[in-house]
């Protein structure tokens, strides 16, 4: 069962935007639940820390905020591996779904999950960025420090910027989900400027890593619903986790994606073996004591985080791509973070990767 | 408190030395004070409290009064605490007559914080743990409380930590295993007399491929390789400790390490120069390898100018870098 903020219990609102408009609609959705109004987040990063368990405190606890930064960011890559370019639309922080290997339990002190309301800020810079036509800048999503449709419906924002993309033809949006959240994404004029992404993964992982996340039949027909009302598509198989049977279940889900939708509507498909910062897997250890994820055969990468050994990735990726040409030789397949070597043994070429996926983005989803 | 005491001759049969409340002191070997009495007489007469029906519980002495008995003495001099002296004020001199007599080991350390106030409020009991250990700074809570713990562990895990086979961290996170799991560490690194960081990595490898695997640690502990490596006659401490090691590391990473003993065998089979080393990018996940060779001086770098050369052409080289 998706978790969608059902489990909010406690709200927190900056005083700094109480007055926003686009407040008060949040408010009335959580009717009910306590609300304290708050001068900055000390209180709720206290509230937090104190918690036994931080991370599954801040999975309850809503923290209506202004993103003081930038919001269009580059993401974090490193430059030991082939990076994609993406660039982050910086709508909110952590998730209320809750993977063993997720990344965010470990980056942020405390993890807090707050919603950024200036809304008005980020259509601004949004628009900047759109209309500057910056060849970096061609592909934009909201899923790297949260997942992109959790907040939906009671937010509103995703429908919003899939209208905003439509009305332009530089860049394209990814909206990157575990849930099943689509509803109202017919009604939208999206000129299929927005890409509807799933984070997929086997039954075997989803079901033992990935608590309140929907199934994976689920998110497929999700995908196929978001097919038939005209959006392109992507698929992330990220993190890919070793294990007996791997390479045949994962084969299967590449064999169930093209059950459901076709291949020239999928923009891309990333490929990503589970990797972490050491600091994580005491914390894996002890909030899912039954997970066996952190002990795989890794080895400390260039970045520095820890990675399978490589040629068990290679070997995991040589299958994925076989079955890719199998069954959508056209798409765009791609890693995230790996290096020369691991294209080549495994994609037999090693390719300017952004402009790989900006091209892709041209010819499924028709950007200039 | 000031606990008023007076000295008598007691026979040695009014003393009930199983009765092991107070006891503080582990040390084994009584030879030195058994010849120290034999020569001397009991200088320094024990501490006991009347217990009803005529007998006598040791508050600090337990080794005085076993050695008297080892030599068939019948009557000794004892100081004697009012018997209606409470159970912490005994205690409180219990600790203080050991440890105002030797620096005290762990396991007695353990001892007597166990005896210092349980179970009342760390604020409170701070400065009776400070009176009895003659201690000028109040010490860390957390660290006592570790300490205190060592005495309510497996006798097995005390002992090792007593003879320092188990090193006290290791025997914290022994404590917190099932009895059976931290039983079989301690039987294993009793066995093998390990440093802090072999216990350390010994102790995770196991719990990881017994995560991984369904096993239970005594499992993975108690395999045949594991058994044989301890009980070879022919193979000393060290190189039972280095098998054990490499054993575990090779069954928790069986990849990582079968393609360390493939590049070694391959870089072998190049026959290198004297002196002359191949090493892989670090883990196999970089890309860039390095070639090694030492020289003492100029005229020895010069001699050496070819090597570079003579690494490149070996046919088995393409082989290894491409991998």
């Amino acid at each position: 069962m998706t978790s969608t903020l059902k489990n909010v219990h406690t709200l927190y609102v900056d005083q700094d935007v109480r007055d926003f408009d686009t407040v008060q609609p949040i408010l009335d959705h959580f009717k009910g639940v306590p609300c304290h109004i708050v001068d900055g987040p000390t209180p709720v990063f206290r509230r937090v820390a104190s918690a036994k368990d931080p991370i599954s405190a801040a999975k309850e606890i809503l923290y209506l905020t202004r993103n003081k930064g930038a919001f269009v960011r580059k993401c974090p890559g490193t430059r030991e591996y082939t990076c994609c370019g993406y660039q982050i639309l910086h709508i909110g922080t952590f998730c209320t779904m809750d993977c063993s290997y997720c990344v965010l339990q470990a980056y942020f002190h405390p993890p807090v999950l707050q919603f950024f309301v200036n809304h008005r800020e980020l259509f601004d810079e949004l628009d900047q960025v759109l209309d500057s036509r910056n060849p970096e800048i061609r592909r934009i999503g909201t899923g790297e420090f949260t997942d992109s449709m959790i907040w939906e419906p009671w937010s509103g924002l995703s429908h919003k910027l899939v209208e905003r993309f439509g009305r332009q033809d530089h860049a394209v949006l990814e909206l990157k989900s575990k849930t099943v959240n689509i509803r109202g994404l017919d009604q939208l004029d999206h000129n299929r400027k927005t890409i509807m992404a799933w984070s997929v993964n086997t039954p075997e992982i989803i079901a033992t890593q990935e608590r309140n996340t929907a199934p994976l039949q689920a998110r497929l027909a999700a995908a196929a619903k978001c097919e038939a009302w005209g959006y392109p598509l992507a698929f992330h198989f990220d993190p890919m986790v070793i294990y007996p049977g791997c390479e045949q279940d994962y084969v299967k889900v590449v064999e169930q994606i093209f059950e459901h939708v076709s291949p020239e509507n999928v923009a891309w498909i990333s490929l990503g073996t589970f990797r972490f910062m050491p600091d994580l897997k005491a914390i894996i250890e002890t909030r899912f004591e039954n997970s066996k994820i952190v002990y795989g055969e890794f080895v400390p990468g260039l970045d520095n985080k820890m990675r399978y050994f490589k040629p068990l990735r290679i070997k995991l990726f040589q299958a994925m791509a076989a079955a890719l040409k199998k069954h959508a030789p056209q798409t765009t397949a791609y890693f995230c973070m790996e290096d020369e070597e691991v294209w080549r043994k495994s994609f037999q070429i090693t390719p300017d990767l952004p402009a790989l996926l900006d091209h892709s983005a041209q010819r499924v989803c028709g950007i200039l | 408190m000031h606990t008023p005491f007076e000295i008598y001759w007691i026979s040695l049969d009014s003393i009930d030395s199983r009765d092991l409340d107070f006891q503080v002191s582990s040390e084994k070997d009584d030879s030195a004070l058994k010849r120290s009495v034999e020569s001397l007489g009991l200088i320094n007469p024990p501490l006991v409290q009347e217990k009803g029906g005529g007998m006598h519980r040791i508050i600090s002495g337990f080794r005085r009064v076993a050695v008297c008995r080892s030599l068939d003495m019948r009557r000794i001099q004892a100081m004697i605490v009012d018997p209606l002296t409470p159970h912490q004020e005994c205690a409180m001199l219990a600790v203080a007559e050991n440890a105002g007599q030797r620096e005290l080991g762990l396991l007695e350390m353990s001892r007597a914080l166990a005896l210092i106030g349980p179970g009342i409020p760390w604020q409170d009991r701070v400065s009776m743990i400070m009176d009895a250990l003659f201690l000028d700074e109040a010490p860390n809570q957390r660290y006592m409380e570790q300490v205190e713990s060592l005495c309510s562990m497996a006798p097995e895990i005390q002992a090792g930590v007593e003879d320092a086979t188990i090193a006290f961290p290791v025997a914290l996170k022994l404590q917190a295993m099932a009895p059976g799991e931290a039983l079989a560490f301690a039987e294993v690194f009793r066995r093998l007399g390990l440093s802090l960081g072999k216990q350390r990595e010994i102790l995770t490898l196991v719990k990881e491929i017994a995560a991984r695997d369904d096993l239970s640690c005594k499992d993975v502990l108690e395999s045949a390789e594991i058994s044989a490596f301890l009980e070879d006659k022919d193979r000393d401490l060290n190189l039972k400790s280095r098998e054990v090691r490499e054993f575990l590391k090779q069954r928790r990473f069986p990849h990582i390490t079968k393609a360390q003993e493939a590049f070694e065998t391959e870089v072998q089979g190049l026959n290198l120069p004297k002196g002359v080393r191949l090493e892989p990018p670090a883990h196999f996940e970089g890309q860039v390898y390095e070639l090694k060779f030492s020289f003492k001086n100029v005229n020895d770098l010069i001699k050496n100018h070819n090597v570079i050369i003579e690494v490149a052409e070996k046919p088995g080289l393409r082989k290894i870098l491409d991998r």
